[in-house]
């Protein structure tokens, strides 16, 4: 992939992070402020409501994307952080090895997670 | 009574032994800059102090150094404008040392010579056509056009202290400064040197080469223009006017009426001895 497009694709992963975080703020941690608007959940932390949003498969899929633009938008920085710390052409195949691997991987499971969840 | 100013200076000999402080007593003189200060201590009290400067006037910028924790021009910045009654004066940081005061700056021109800081254009240059530019395309480039090669902005860059591989914001900005020329056609060739991992992407916009500049040159706004300019390249949004030729001027013709005329030659080459004989 070319440079300047994981460095695009960061930038866009942002602005998604702040709408999908202003959702889940809005949803889970001011559960006050939108059922006043006939909106969200009465007490969404109850875990009868978990339970709930876990077989709605709007929420899995929101949690899914969710969860991969936000491994994306951490490992691309942190690998920014590890090609300055150790700054060498040989170690930059082994530092797009490791961030890549550890994003896959925490991806898959907690794809497994919610998808294994709203099929049980 | 006399005022004095207290300057200690890093000295440093690439003999194996570490850095140590100098202290030396000026005579403060009103306009005085640090480097009257360095010319002083070289010239009355200690002759082995070494130091870079050439133009003393803002120009060449050869006397960057690092005062009091910030990188200055010594010929450009006036002992009184730093405030203070003593002086550390340490060679720029993110450079090997030389010398006491004299860094390598071999590495920010090799970087420089990387992103093809030239006009590149696709035909040969036909001297009895000028290419024409219109003074808002002169304005694209024209602040990026006064760097001077000092090394501040790199000695200030938080990104080039930690990866010594980064392009750097010199370098950058003088990309940016050729991109943006609209009689340049090489940004293509460009790409090439600033797509790449420690290229144009690692510049976190921390701000400090723009700060630190003595030149105004905000190389952090030509770093951003930069990265625009490339994201926009892939999706083949960037362009710019082609420069066009204007008509062909003839050298041998006579200015028009009412013309400033060149004033008239006053030693011929026969009068002197560069005649040839």
């Amino acid at each position: 992939m070319k440079e300047g497009l994981g460095w695009f694709f960061q930038l866009f992963t942002g602005l998604f992070l702040v709408a999908l975080l202003g959702v889940h703020m809005l949803g889970m941690h001011m559960d006050t402020l939108l059922p006043r608007f006939g909106m969200g959940y009465k007490d969404p932390l109850v875990f009868q409501e978990v339970l709930k949003r876990g077989h709605a498969p709007l929420f899995v899929a929101f949690y899914v994307v969710f969860l991969g633009l936000a491994l994306y938008h951490g490992f691309y920085g942190l690998r920014a952080v590890l090609m300055e710390v150790w700054a060498s052409s040989r170690t930059l195949s082994s530092i797009n090895m490791l961030v890549w691997s550890l994003g896959l991987f925490l991806f898959f499971l907690g794809t497994a997670v919610s998808v294994g969840f709203f099929l049980v | 009574m006399e005022r004095r100013v207290s300057v200690k200076v890093q000295r440093y000999a690439s003999n194996g032994l570490p850095p140590r402080i100098e202290q030396y007593e000026v005579p403060q003189k009103e306009g005085m800059t640090i480097l009257d200060a360095l010319m002083f201590i070289k010239e009355n009290l200690d002759g082995s102090l070494a130091f870079r400067a050439s133009c003393r006037m803002g120009i060449c910028g050869s006397c960057a150094m690092f005062v009091n924790g910030y990188p200055y021009l010594a010929c450009h910045t006036q002992i009184h404008e730093i405030g203070k009654q003593e002086l550390i004066i340490k060679p720029l940081p993110n450079f090997p040392v030389v010398k006491d005061l004299v860094v390598d700056l071999s590495s920010l021109f090799d970087r420089h010579r990387t992103v093809l800081p030239y006009l590149i254009r696709s035909e040969e240059p036909d001297d009895t056509r000028p290419i024409v530019q219109r003074p808002d395309e002169l304005e694209a480039f024209l602040k990026f056009s006064y760097c001077i090669k000092c090394g501040i902005c790199v000695s200030g860059c938080p990104t080039c202290a930690s990866d010594p591989t980064f392009l750097g914001p010199q370098a950058l900005a003088q990309a940016w400064r050729y991109s943006a020329d609209n009689r340049d056609e090489g940004f293509a060739k460009r790409k090439e040197s600033l797509d790449r991992p420690h290229g144009v992407w690692n510049c976190h916009l921390a701000g400090a080469c723009s700060e630190a500049c003595p030149k105004g040159v905000d190389p952090a706004l030509g770093i951003q223009r930069l990265k625009r300019a490339l994201i926009a390249s892939y999706f083949g949004l960037f362009r710019k006017r082609k420069a066009t030729l204007g008509p062909p001027v003839s050298w041998e013709a006579a200015p028009p009426e009412g013309a400033p005329r060149p004033p008239e030659r006053t030693v011929t080459p026969e009068d002197t001895s560069l005649s040839g004989d």
